[in-house]
C-alpha cells in the first residue's frame, strides 16, 4: 500500500506515517444461501477471512495531508474507491 | 513428471496388469497431476467385481493377498460435462456478483452480461486464449468482461466531463479480465510436504469409513480391509486407531501396506509397514 501511496502515487501520505489509513472489511460467505452476509469491518487482529468470503478494501486521507494546492485548505477526507476481492 | 491434462485418459500405471491381479505395478500413480485429477475415481481391485481379490485379502498366509490395486473407476457423477458446468454456474454467479459490488461511471452496481460476457476457454504460457477450450483440452480459464456500452444487459455508457466541448458527451468503455487456474509441475517429493499424498482416495469411501469404520459401500463392489491396530502402535499413529488398509506399499515387503487410521479428531494419518493385511 505505501509502495502505491508514495512511489507510484508519490503522496506524503502512507500507512507507516500514519497519515493514510486502511480500512478492510469481510463479508461471509454462506455456502448453503449461495449469498454473502454484510461487510464488516475488521482491524489485523480480528482480520480472519475463510475462503470465498468477500474482502473489501479502500484508503483514506485527510484533505490536509495532501499537499495540493487548494485541497491543502480543505477540511475532511479523500477517501478511495472500495476494491472487493474474494479469499481463495 | 507433469501435470496431465484433465481429458487424456489416466495414467496406464493405475490399470489392473490383468485380471489375475498380480500387483508388481505401482500402487498408486505417482503423478500429482494425476491424483489431483483423478480425485473422484474409486478405488477398484484388478477383477471386475473385486471378489477374487477380496478373497485372497482376507486369506492369512498368501502373499498375493496384498495384489489389489488401484484402479481408476469414473464415477457416474464425475464425468467432465458435469464438472464442466459446475464450474462455469459458480464462476459465473461469483463473477456478477463481484462485479455489482463495484461501481464505475454512472454505475454504482455493474452489471454483468452472464449470457455473452462470460466465457470459458483455455490458455498456458504457449496457447493464447481460445474459446472453446482446443478438443484434447479441459478448460482453465474464465474470461470476463464489463461493458459501459448502453446495452440492454449491461451498463450505462460513461459520462465525459470535457467531452461535451468536442461534441461527445459520453462514450463506450470496456474492460477484459480472465482468471486461470494455475498448476505446476511436481517433480520430486523428497522434501517436506505437510499433507500431500501423491494418491487418492475416493472421498465417499473415506466419510462412510468415518461414520462407519467399514471400507465398503453398499454400491460399491471393492471392500476395504480395516482393523483397530494396536494399542502400543508407535507414534504419528495414534494408540489403537481403526485403519484403512488403503494400498500396498511394494518397497517395504510383499506383505506391507500403507494405512490411513483415524485419529480422535478425527484427521487421518498414514503408516507404512509391514505385515498382512488386517481382516
Amino acid at each position: 500500500m505505501d509502495d502505491i501511496l508514495a512511489t507510484d502515487k508519490q503522496l506524503p501520505t502512507t500507512i507507516a506515517n500514519g497519515k493514510a489509513h486502511f480500512v478492510v472489511t469481510v463479508a461471509t460467505w454462506d455456502p448453503v444461501k449461495q449469498v454473502y452476509g454484510s461487510d464488516v469491518t475488521v482491524t489485523s487482529s480480528t482480520y480472519a477471512p475463510n475462503q470465498y468470503d468477500k474482502v473489501g478494501v479502500k484508503v483514506w486521507v485527510n484533505s490536509s495531508d495532501v499537499t495540493l494546492l487548494f485541497l491543502k485548505y480543505m477540511a475532511g477526507k479523500i477517501e478511495s474507491e472500495t476494491v472487493y476481492m474474494m479469499k481463495q | 513428471m507433469r501435470t496431465r491434462r484433465q481429458n487424456e485418459p489416466p495414467s496406464p500405471s493405475w490399470e489392473a496388469p490383468g485380471s489375475g491381479g498380480t500387483a508388481h505395478g505401482p500402487a498408486v500413480d505417482p503423478d500429482l497431476g494425476d491424483g489431483v485429477l483423478l480425485g473422484r475415481y474409486r478405488l477398484h481391485s484388478p477383477d471386475q467385481h473385486g471378489t477374487a481379490e477380496r478373497r485372497r485379502c482376507r486369506r492369512p498366509g498368501r502373499r498375493r493377498a496384498t495384489a489389489a490395486l488401484l484402479r481408476p473407476v469414473l464415477l457416474p457423477q464425475a464425468d467432465q460435462q458435469t464438472v464442466l458446468s459446475n464450474a462455469q454456474t459458480q464462476a459465473t454467479l461469483f463473477a456478477k456478483n463481484y462485479a455489482s459490488f463495484h461501481r464505475a461511471g454512472n454505475a454504482f452496481s455493474v452489471a454483468l452480461d452472464t449470457a455473452n460476457d462470460v466465457v470459458v476457454g483455455y490458455q498456458d504460457s504457449s496457447t493464447p486464449f481460445q474459446s472453446p477450450a482446443p478438443s484434447s483440452t479441459f478448460p482453465n480459464t474464465v474470461q470476463v468482461t464489463l461493458r459501459l456500452n448502453g446495452g440492454v444487459n449491461t451498463n450505462p455508457q460513461l459520462n465525459l466531463f470535457f467531452g461535451p466541448v468536442l461534441g461527445i458527451s459520453r462514450t463506450t468503455v470496456t474492460a477484459t479480465a480472465r482468471a486461470t487456474i494455475y498448476t505446476g509441475t511436481v517433480s520430486d517429493f523428497s522434501k517436506p510436504l505437510p499433507g500431500l499424498l501423491p494418491a487418492t482416495l475416493d472421498v465417499q469411501i473415506w466419510n462412510n469409513f468415518v461414520t462407519t469404520g467399514r471400507g465398503s459401500l453398499t454400491d460399491f463392489a471393492y471392500v476395504a480391509p480395516v482393523s483397530t491396530s494396536a494399542s502400543t502402535t508407535p507414534s504419528p499413529e495414534w494408540p489403537a486407531p481403526r485403519r484403512f488398509w488403503w494400498c500396498p506399499t511394494p518397497t517395504a515387503g510383499p506383505a506391507a501396506g500403507t494405512y490411513l487410521s483415524l485419529t480422535p479428531s478425527p484427521t487421518a494419518t498414514v503408516i507404512s509397514r509391514a505385515g498382512s493385511p488386517p481382516e
